[in-house]
Formats: structure tokens, C-alpha cells, sequence
């Protein structure tokens, strides 16, 4: 399952809510980042930061990440259940073969202060392909 | 003396645009799938676990 839900960098909220079938680009500066996202009960319906470990990336200047978010369905019955947020780093072709439909996040959902960070894209970013010369 | 001194200098201006201008990582995050399938918590729920619950991404 995919997940509806804000994505954290540390103790800010880097995407305000992320929608199922739905992707974003953001240029970040490069360095350690800790990104997560939060828990959701069925019956409180109110989001709780995630005690999982959150995912720890090193980012390299120029280099290209995927993150996927997924749900972890856990609990007893349909009114105790919670979802739990699991964000995972993959390979651009793993990405793309799950993401290629995606389309891109609305601006509304993102925080006014992250727009400018934002890399517009229509379509989902595909791996960085060397063309070989003819040469 | 004073070649080099320039020589240096310069090599200075140049790279100090170079570090102030590092490019920037990309990281994409894609939420791929059905979002909170109702399909998957219905079947998962009343039909047990020895039903493999719909996954509208496979």
C-alpha cells in the first residue's frame, strides 16, 4: 500500500502530505538527512510521529535518490489497526518501475518555504542514461 | 615570488564560486499504489489470513 501522509527531515516537515500515486523532486543540500514519516490509527485518525527508525541518507552533491512510501498495515481489527509509515531507499530502476505512473505532487502540498527547492517535473525522473557515441 | 602570489590568488577567486555553487541532490519521493486500499482491509478482515489480500500494484 502506499501512503497518505507528511514526509520529516529531522524534526521539520519537509512535505506538508503526500498522496497515493503521487511523486516530488526536491533539491536538497548535500550532507546527512533523516527523513520519516508518521503513524496513522484507523480510529483516532490523528498521526503520530513514527517511532520507527527513520531512514538515514548521506546525500552526495549531483546525485539522484528515490525514497518510496509505503504502509505497513499492522493491528487486530479493521478499528484498531494502524498504519505505519515505511520510507525506503531504491535503486532509480526499482523507482521507476513502480513509480513511472505517478504524477506530481500539487504545489498545495508542499510548504511555501520548500516551493523554491522544488524540480519541476511532469513526468516521473527517469535513471540518467549515457548515450554512447558513434564514434 | 609575486607570479606566484597571483598565480594563488586567482586560483582562489576562481574556486571560491565553484564551492559556493555545489550542485544540489535530487531525492524523490514517490507514493506508488492504491494509497489506503478498502479493499485490502475488507478481504484481509473477514476472509483471514489465508487469503492473500488484493494489491492493486501487483
Amino acid at each position: 500500500m502506499s501512503r497518505i501522509g507528511p514526509i520529516y527531515d529531522g524534526k521539520a516537515k519537509l512535505v506538508k502530505m503526500i498522496y497515493p500515486n503521487r511523486f516530488v523532486t526536491l533539491r536538497m543540500t548535500p550532507g546527512p538527512h533523516s527523513f520519516a514519516g508518521d503513524d496513522v490509527g484507523i480510529l483516532t485518525l490523528r498521526p503520530k510521529r513514527s517511532k520507527r527508525p527513520d531512514l538515514q541518507m548521506n546525500l552526495q552533491p549531483g546525485q539522484h535518490y528515490f525514497v518510496s512510501l509505503q504502509t505497513h498495515n499492522a493491528g487486530v481489527t479493521l478499528y484498531f489497526r494502524r498504519l505505519r509509515t515505511i520510507l525506503a531507499a531504491k535503486d532509480c530502476r526499482d523507482a521507476f518501475r513502480e513509480g513511472a505512473q505517478t504524477q506530481p505532487l500539487q504545489p498545495k502540498r508542499i510548504g511555501k518555504d520548500l516551493l523554491p527547492a522544488v524540480q519541476p517535473s511532469v513526468y516521473f525522473p527517469v535513471c540518467a542514461v549515457t548515450v554512447a557515441s558513434g564514434d | 615570488m609575486k607570479q606566484l602570489l597571483t598565480g594563488a590568488l586567482l586560483a582562489a577567486a576562481l574556486s571560491a564560486p565553484a564551492l559556493a555553487q555545489t550542485p544540489p541532490a535530487l531525492v524523490t519521493f514517490y507514493s506508488a499504489g492504491c494509497g489506503i486500499c478498502w479493499k485490502d482491509l475488507a478481504v484481509s478482515e473477514f476472509a483471514g489470513s489465508a487469503v492473500v489480500p488484493y494489491r492493486a500494484d501487483l
